[in-house]
């Protein structure tokens, strides 16, 4: 147990004066409590090489942790295939500590859903660390949908990485709705032409939660769109990061990127640092992005108020229809609905 | 007891006095018109009575059906039976009108005491009221006045009314940026609800809407205060004569 509690402690080192965990007090994931050791679920002992290794901090910790590679291969015959990996973790006798890599590797021509849940049932904390890779082949479809909804206390940090091929789509979905603490960095590279993809993220966080989201698109090739929809709903003393980065090399000509982030914060002391990064080296290229954080539009809560509405229902109201744009955008029509449904739940949406 | 009693009010914005004394009755079953020149206080009445709060009474007092309408907050206002029709409606996208009239309708039921209302009947409801103002059920899947025209703005807002029953309605400017079908439309509405028991102020620059709604009684307003009240006849002097005569008798 200390050999994984060294590891997390040099990873949480290196986040220090890193500009890449800026915001991110990863101290917080040491726990200063006098706790029963944590019970340490290990699915392996043969370390898979990464496709691309990156300097995450965390490497080590999710190696020793997590041993094996998950891999997960989808075929063209796989017709409309869903891959569902919880990664709910039962605390119930104790804190745990978790780890998962996993590997989905989505053949020519192929579609594949891939839902990524994290959670923790029980009075525990869980602290998790999961790293994912995917690799997009020709023309395949593939939609990764990372939900963080937990009952109990979770810590997640988490790494994603794609490779999008020729003509290929990538789409990701990342709603941080219930965790203590939670980083995730996702790495999208467009490495052949043609290649697409479509990042959309939502947070809601209220009383101490924090939620970072990193994310990079890498235009490696000319050809190749992208689009970024991050939003969020902050309420309480949370804190909510987003650093959204997108690289076009010198031959991604006639690159279209485009990439949004936008924060309600409903309480004052409610904190959203955002800030979009593009490093572009091309010129023929269209590219855009925004970052908008602000409090409710007074005159729409006036109009919804004057209509007989609490100022909590308006709120609600107002909040909801902020982050279900993202909600939107998910394919699947039973998810969506569920998780609208969450989403609403935790706004303190009536069902009226 | 009268429906809406507004005695000696005063408010300002910003340390700026804008209504400097206001007195007016209007009881059940009436129509009262507001008419006044630019900067005259239209609209501050109008968000006066509406309960925005930039604006600040100093002194004088407002009664709604008996109940001191200034102790209210605004949402407490529209349960207990008042109606803005706001000159600008603000648009809320990603808001439906379903959910916002469901929400409304469900707010001011329990206010009553009644229970929340059926699925089945909020859809009647809903499109019986839509046809009141020519609009399109296909509105309802549409968020609040998102990309809608000035005349379709302008009905919604007439539609809201029509959903929420007031026993005091406030229209404000609701012919501004209006062309003659869109007026007709608003206009039919607003007669159509028309009852013994409800009243409204009709705030309007232009004579023009009164030909449509005709009122029981009209006021003239200039520089914060009622200069001149008569009936519907005063309508088509100011039209003939402008403001300027008025404010020179003032």
């Amino acid at each position: 147990m200390e050999g994984i509690y060294d590891l997390l402690k040099e990873a949480v080192n290196k986040t220090v004066r890193n500009e890449e965990f800026k915001y991110v007090r990863a101290a917080n994931l040491l726990s200063s409590e006098e706790r029963a050791a944590p019970v340490l679920t290990k699915s392996g002992t043969h370390v898979g090489e990464r496709v691309v290794s990156s300097g995450w901090p965390f490497e080590n910790v999710v190696d020793a942790i997590a041993g094996d590679v998950h891999v997960v291969r989808v075929t063209r015959e796989d017709a409309d295939a869903v891959i569902d990996l919880s990664c709910v973790v039962d605390t119930t006798s104790g804190d745990v500590v978790f780890g998962k890599r996993i590997s989905i590797v989505v053949e020519e021509g192929a579609k594949a859903q891939v839902i990524e849940r994290h959670g923790v049932d029980g009075s525990g904390v869980g602290l998790s660390f999961t790293e994912t890779e995917i690799v997009a082949h020709a023309g395949s479809n593939v939609e990764h949908i990372k939900i963080i909804d937990s009952v109990g206390v979770l810590k997640h940090v988490g790494r994603t990485h794609v490779d999008v091929h020729r003509d290929a789509t990538f789409t990701s979905h990342v709603h941080c709705l219930n965790a203590a603490w939670v980083r995730n960095d996702l790495m999208v590279r467009l490495v052949e032409s043609g290649a697409n993809a479509y990042l959309y993220g939502v947070s809601v966080l209220n009383g101490e939660e924090f939620a970072d989201n990193h994310t990079a698109v890498d235009h490696m090739m000319p050809h190749c769109h992208s689009e970024e929809l991050y939003k969020g709903v902050y309420d309480g003393q949370s804190i909510g990061v987003f650093n959204g980065k997108i690289f076009v090399r010198p031959q991604a000509q006639k690159t279209t990127a485009y990439q949004s982030c936008k924060s309600v914060l409903v309480s004052p002391r409610a904190t959203v640092n955002a800030k979009p990064q593009l490093e572009i080296w091309a010129d023929d290229v269209k590219c855009s992005h925004g970052a908008t954080t602000g409090a409710l539009s007074e005159e729409s809560l006036f109009y919804l108020r004057s209509r007989g509405l609490s100022y909590d229902d308006a709120r609600a109201l107002l909040t909801y229809a902020h982050a279900a744009e993202v909600v939107d955008h998910i394919s699947d029509d039973a998810l969506r609905i569920s998780l609208e449904q969450r989403l609403a739940e935790k706004l303190g949406m009536a069902s009226w | 007891m009268s429906v809406l009693e507004i005695k000696d009010l005063h408010a300002s914005i910003d340390d700026r006095e804008i209504l400097k004394g206001i007195d007016l009755t209007v009881n059940a079953g009436e129509v009262h018109a507001i008419m006044g020149p630019n900067g005259s206080g239209k609209s501050t009445l109008a968000s006066v009575l509406a309960g925005r709060e930039d604006y600040t009474v100093t002194s004088g007092s407002v009664m709604l059906r008996g109940n001191d309408l200034l102790e209210m907050s605004a949402e407490e206002r529209a349960r207990d039976g008042m109606f803005l029709a706001f000159q600008y409606p603000v648009e809320i996208p990603g808001v439906s009108m379903a959910n916002f009239m469901r929400a409304s309708v469900n707010a001011h039921r329990a206010h009553r005491g009644q229970p929340q209302i059926e699925p089945a009947s909020f859809l009647t409801l809903m499109r019986e009221k839509m046809s009141l103002v020519e609009m399109d059920p296909a509105f309802l899947q549409r968020s609040v006045n998102d990309g809608f025209s000035g005349g379709e703005k302008k009905r919604n807002e007439i539609f809201q009314m029509a959903m929420l029953d007031p026993v005091l309605a406030v229209l404000d400017e609701t012919d501004s940026g209006l062309d003659i079908d869109a007026l007709r439309i608003v206009a039919n509405g607003v007669n159509m609800l028309r009852s013994k028991e409800n009243a409204f102020v009709v705030i309007t620059h232009y004579q023009r809407l009164l030909n449509y709604i005709v009122p029981d009684f009209v006021h003239v307003l200039v520089n914060g205060r009622i200069v001149r009240s008569g009936g519907k006849e005063l309508a088509y002097e100011l039209e003939e004569r402008g403001y300027d005569f008025i404010k020179v008798e003032a």
